[in-house]
């Protein structure tokens, strides 16, 4: 599900099932949560490098999953929370280098991460709400990094965006010019970084976090919950079942 | 508050305004004024009701060293005190308009760093705190605390090729003093990427995220500074300080928990081993250079 390799004070994680677009699977909450857990013990990593293999960074959830089980959906939006809060929380420095599309749960989980390296043709979005589906457990990062009129636009829109805008609105940190320049861009950053005091960093995100309120759980685990309560629902049920009915044609 | 008079051996702080300040802080501010204006730490000129503030240490490019931070909470008294003032202008004298804290001359002397600290911080909630609207106008380079005192105002005024950011982190220091004011000018997003990623970035590039309110070329910055705060000068003076006390009132800019808590983080990071050796290794080296 994914590559972790760990160089000196830097780690790199490869989102790497390409062929569903690293999609946020059962599988890959597992193999994330254990890589950040694994992270998270180490005293010795400064900056972790979050990127995905294929054509793009990640498409969200594993719809076809919760199309079979209906319940499943608000699992994924609960571990989505702990992961956002988990990146959050890290005392390492998250950089996310997003090629392609990062959308819906992936768009929530580069919101969660500090720097982002994306190219002017990247795609960003929260779409949606033409499955039923609220996208509230990204506010608590969302709202920090694009401020609260933004955040609302990209909520309740469902628009998709492109790099240039999402570096205009604040989503995006570093904007290169096509793909083949983020990877380099990130590992250039993630460097840099690295060679910062240990102490100051972590010291230094820590006082960010306290003071835009990510240390705050219930910004968290609030609209979770309340997201959670809702894909059980009759229509977060029957859209979903739509949609993929709908995807399914298209694609045959 | 804290009002001590600049006491330590600065150059440029005269003997006769250090024991006059003793006695009268205000009466020593005003002969700085007339009879000193080359060696004053702060100059203070006024064009009408604008009062331009002045750093005045441009061999050491403005760092603020305590002596400099007491004189900027001097000329904060007199403006306060001064109601015919309706616009104030921060400025630097020299090429340079602040190059951050003067850690050097404190540097192993925890007790010290710590007053610094908590001396710049107070005298940042005192600038937005002023019932006035503040312009910092900012050459060539505003880094660390310098940049600290261009997030504080109301209004900054830089040009493209300038340099302006917080390089803490690569110094093993904290820039826990700054980040509330800069969260609250560029949002949280923004100075996470700024504190976290250190180095500076471009005038420019500090105009795109909001740090700068405006960009001028560098030969325009005076001139730009005037005029923004000459029009500043025909609002309403009680709406104005209105306009400004509510904006504080929302942001938070009216408490002091965060600030002084900030002050506490920065000193203990600062006296800490990492920020010792890497500070040490800096200053060793200029030295030897």
């Amino acid at each position: 599900m994914l590559t972790l390799d760990i160089d000196g004070p830097i780690a790199r994680i490869t989102l790497d099932d390409p062929d569903r677009r690293n999609a946020l699977s059962e599988a890959m909450f597992d193999s994330l949560m254990a890589a950040l857990d694994d992270l998270t013990n180490r005293d010795d990593i400064l900056v972790l490098r979050l990127d995905g293999a294929g054509r793009a960074f990640c498409a969200g959830f594993d719809l076809a999953a919760a199309v079979e089980h209906p319940a499943i959906m608000g699992v994924f939006i609960r571990r989505l929370s702990d992961l956002n809060r988990s990146l959050r929380h890290a005392s390492f420095v998250v950089i996310a280098a997003v090629q392609g599309a990062a959308l819906a749960g992936g768009c929530a989980m580069v919101s969660a991460c500090d720097l982002v390296v994306a190219s002017r043709g990247t795609r960003f979005g929260y779409p949606v709400h033409r499955i039923g589906v609220t996208p509230a457990v990204t506010i608590a990062t969302l709202q920090q990094v694009v401020g609260s009129g933004p955040a609302r636009a990209m909520l309740m829109g469902g628009e998709i965006i492109d790099g240039g805008e999402a570096h205009r609105l604040g989503l995006v940190s570093h904007l290169v010019d096509d793909d083949t320049q983020t990877g380099p861009a990130a590992d250039e950053i993630a460097e840099r970084i690295a060679g910062h005091g240990p102490r100051a960093l972590r010291e230094t995100k820590w006082w960010l976090n306290e003071l835009d309120g990510s240390m705050d759980d219930e910004r968290f685990v609030g609209p979770a919950l309340a997201s959670g309560l809702l894909v059980e629902g009759d229509e977060a049920v029957s859209m979903l079942a739509d949609f993929w009915a709908d995807r399914q044609r298209a694609n045959s | 508050m804290d009002r001590r008079v600049a006491n330590d051996p600065t150059p440029g702080l005269c003997e006769l305004c250090l024991v006059a300040a003793q006695d009268d802080r205000r009466m020593c501010y005003s002969e700085r004024m007339s009879d000193h204006a080359a060696d004053q730490l702060v100059r203070m000129d006024r064009d009408g009701a604008v009062v331009t503030v002045t750093m005045n240490r441009p061999d050491a490019r403005n760092a603020l060293s305590p002596a400099l931070i007491d004189a900027l909470g001097a000329a904060i008294d007199e403006i306060e005190d001064d109601p015919s003032l309706r616009a104030m202008i921060l400025a630097g004298e020299g090429p340079c308009f602040c190059a951050g804290m003067d850690l050097k001359g404190v540097l192993e002397d925890a007790e010290a760093m710590s007053g610094m600290l908590h001396g710049l911080s107070r005298v940042m909630r005192r600038i937005r705190r002023l019932t006035i609207p503040t312009i910092a106008r900012v050459q060539k380079a505003a880094v660390g605390g310098g940049c600290g005192l261009m997030v504080v105002t109301d209004f900054a005024i830089t040009h493209p090729d300038s340099k302006v950011g917080y390089p803490e982190v690569s110094l093993g220091v904290c820039p826990a003093v700054v980040a509330p004011w800069l969260i609250r000018k560029v949002g949280p997003g923004r100075a996470r990427t700024m504190l976290l990623e250190g180095g500076t970035v471009s005038g420019e590039e500090g105009h795109r995220i909001g740090l700068a309110t405006h960009l001028v070329e560098a030969d325009r910055l005076d001139e730009q500074a005037r005029e923004l705060a000459e029009n500043l000068t025909k609002g309403g003076p009680i709406a104005t300080a209105a306009t400004k006390r509510w904006l504080n009132e929302l942001d938070g800019s009216l408490e002091d928990a965060p600030f002084e808590t900030a002050a506490a983080i920065s000193a203990r990071v600062i006296s800490g081993d990492e920020a010792q050796q890497r500070l040490q290794r800096i200053f060793g080296t200029k030295a030897g250079s």
